[in-house]
């Protein structure tokens, strides 16, 4: 067994809590719950070429830039969820950035780009074809219905692995 | 229990003692092979389960958050909520030995602020909802402003027309048929604003009267059937019930939303065939409504009933205006239901559905026995504009009319007449037409009074019931329902 930390980042109220509370245990709640710091969930998986994994995932809060603090929160991670909201376009442009500052603060390591809230229906703007490019997958969710959470986290781990 | 600190602690060991439980501190040291060697401070407020912290266990099985970090650099981890629940600060400092793990606890501090951050957030989120609706109402407006512009400038052109009454070839009654009918347009695309309004607070009151089926139609035709010509698409209406079928409905708004339906399909059709379906069946009337137009986007069908006020994405109500989800309004209002079938490319389909009673044929209502009525009508009315409007409207619907302008007047005619019915005005010259309509009926009239009224206030409805009236009218008069109600009182 191998244990890899992973974040999940992104604008705030995007849903980051919501899949992983969806993918860890399998409940979605609408309310919404600010997030602040940082919430640990751990999580075990197996690849398609049969390694044992076990993902420690960091929740970060995403209310503002990353701050020097949660640039702390980051550090260590061998791969990320970088999330926004179909139904906000705003939030695309806010994971460009929250992107920009991971990948100075870490460099490049693997990362799943997430549109999540996928059951609204909405035809959001597509994401630049540059960010498309750097992740390793990129697809549609919805922590609701539970539609792409499970493959959302098994990509990660694979190119985690693999990486 | 004894806390890991310099060699001249300034307090008391008691002291310090009790501050390390108020404050939950707890601290934990590791070798460099990243084993637990000691733990001390109040370790039972993070770990409850003290078989879990076993001398030697690893770092990273007790703290999943030192997975992947370098315990060798000093760090701080502020408010991480472990998967255990408890909320924390963490410290890591790198020892002679290892390094060490220090926690406190931080449960009150990230609570507080975290409804803090929540208040933030959620208001940055209203925000935002708030600026996108407000994207739509403008956009709404313009698109409004610009559908209101065909029929006007109609208006404008054929009134210009009919200014020109030497030139030979206009056909003023074809002219005055086009302002007429563009006028109606006009009104319905307020009255969805209007409509709209009202349905966001609630007050759309839904008022049946019987209707007959063919009659109703012929009147959402007449607006649509030229704007159908125009794009050159073929409008028809199928029966699949009897035309003549008497129903009780709210015709007004029920004919709102054919006609918001029906431009809808208009709008969204190059060319091909516009029908109009209509079905009665165990007290249940149906339109369908299909098209041949660009259809709907699959994924588009379900936000495309939201009203501008509550659409998330703006760009469906571009064109389509509120007509949509108003109509979809009404018809829940009337304890119907309505739903779009449609396919990109192909065409639309909506079907309403309206519960409805009462089915009676027309024509066997108005069989021989209709000849025996009195349809002898009193115009009791001082407008002098108005009274010819009014015997204009009643003649040509086979009433014969007699007229009073004044109380003497209305006397003697009913010395020599007995009408069926007297349109009486509620402020006739110098008498209340309240005090008149209960004095006639004491005085033994035996035919129905029907109170002509230019307020629908409800006080004066009121009265006028109170005083025997069988009926109201309220003034401007709307030929259809003047009609309308006449027959309901000289056939029951
Ligand atoms: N419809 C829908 N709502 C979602 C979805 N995911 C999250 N939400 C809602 O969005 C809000 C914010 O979710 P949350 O997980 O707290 O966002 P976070 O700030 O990124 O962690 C909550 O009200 C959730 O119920 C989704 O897939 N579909
Ligand atoms: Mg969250």
């Amino acid at each position: 067994m191998i244990t890899k930390k992973i974040c999940i980042i992104g604008d705030f109220a995007v849903g980051k809590t919501s899949l992983i509370n969806r993918f860890v245990d399998n409940h979605f709640s609408e309310e919404y719950l600010t997030t602040v710091g940082v919430k640990l969930d751990t999580k075990e998986l197996v690849t398609s070429n049969g390694t044992d994994i076990k993902l420690v995932i960091w929740d970060i809060a995403g209310a503002d830039e990353l701050t020097t603090a949660k640039r702390s929160y980051i550090d260590g991670a061998s791969g990320y969820i970088l999330v926004y909201d179909l139904s906000r376009p705003k939030t695309l442009e806010s994971a460009k950035q929250i992107h920009a500052s991971v990948v100075e603060e870490i460099g490049s390591v693997p990362f799943v780009l997430v549109g999540n809230k996928n059951d609204l229906q909405i035809t959001a703007p597509e994401p630049d074809a540059d960010l498309v490019d750097k992740s390793c997958h990129q697809l549609k969710t919805s922590a609701l219905t539970g539609e792409g959470v499970a493959d959302t986290f098994q990509a990660l781990a694979e190119a985690v692995v693999s990486g | 229990m004894k806390v890991m600190t310099n060699n001249n602690p300034p307090i008391s060991d008691s002291v310090n003692d009790f501050i390390i439980e108020r404050l939950n501190i707890a601290g934990f040291s590791f070798d460099n092979d990243h084993l637990l060697i000691t733990a001390d401070g109040n370790i039972e407020y993070y770990f409850p389960n003290p078989n879990t912290i076993a001398s030697d266990t690893v770092a990273s099985d007790l703290f999943p958050f030192l997975v992947g970090i370098d315990p060798l650099n000093e760090k701080e981890f502020p408010y991480i909520e472990m998967p255990n629940g408890v909320i924390v600060d963490a410290f890591i400092k790198p020892t002679s030995a290892g390094y060490d793990v220090v926690l406190i606890d931080m449960a009150l501090q990230r609570d507080k602020h975290q409804q803090v951050q929540q208040i933030a957030n959620v208001v940055s989120l209203q925000k935002d909802e708030i600026s996108a609706e407000n994207e739509a109402k403008s956009k709404f407006i313009s698109t409004f402003s610009h559908e209101l512009k065909t029929p006007l400038s109609s208006i404008l052109g054929y009134s210009e027309l009919l200014n020109e009454p030497d030139k030979t070839g206009i056909n003023i009654a074809a002219n005055a048929n086009a302002i007429h009918r563009n006028g109606i347009y006009l009104l319905n695309l307020i009255n969805n604003v209007l409509e709209q309004g009202r349905a966001d607070i609630q007050q759309t009151t839904i008022t049946t009267s019987p209707v007959k089926l063919s009659d109703m139609l012929d009147s959402v035709s007449y607006l649509v059937k030229p704007l159908a010509d125009k794009k050159k698409i073929n409008f028809s209406i199928h029966y699949g019930c009897p035309e003549d079928f008497v129903l009780v409905l709210d015709e007004q708004h029920l004919c709102q939303v054919l006609v918001n339906l029906i431009t809808n399909s208009i709008k969204f059709s190059q060319e091909g065939f516009i029908t109009i379906e209509v079905n009665y069946k165990d007290n249940e009337l149906q339109f369908i409504v299909s098209d041949t137009g660009i259809g709907i986007p699959e994924d588009e069908l379900s936000t495309i009933m939201q009203p501008f006020g509550r659409a998330k994405h703006t760009r469906h109500i571009e064109g389509a205006g509120i007509g949509l989800s108003l109509s979809n309004t009404l018809v829940k209002l009337m304890g119907g239901d309505l739903s779009i079938q449609s396919k990109l490319g192909e065409g639309t389909a909506v079907t309403v559905t309206v519960p409805t009673t009462n089915a009676v044929i027309a024509s066997q209502l108005n069989g021989d026995a209709q000849m025996s009525i009195n349809r002898q009508i009193l115009v009791a009315e001082d407008d002098e504009d108005l009274v010819p409007l009014i015997a204009y409207y009643l003649e040509e619907a086979g009433y014969e009319v007699i007229t009073a302008m004044s109380q003497d007047e209305l006397k003697s005619e009913l010395e020599s007449n007995q009408p069926a019915v007297i349109l009486m005005d509620h402020n006739f010259r110098e008498a209340n037409g309240i005090e008149l309509t209960k004095e006639l009926l004491d005085n033994g009239f035996s035919g129905k009074i029907i109170m002509l009224t230019a307020s629908s206030g409800e006080a004066i409805i009121k009265q006028a019931m109170n005083a025997g009236c069988s009926d109201f009218i309220s003034k401007p008069i709307d030929r259809e329902k003047l009609h309308k109600i006449l027959a309901k009182h000289l056939n029951d």
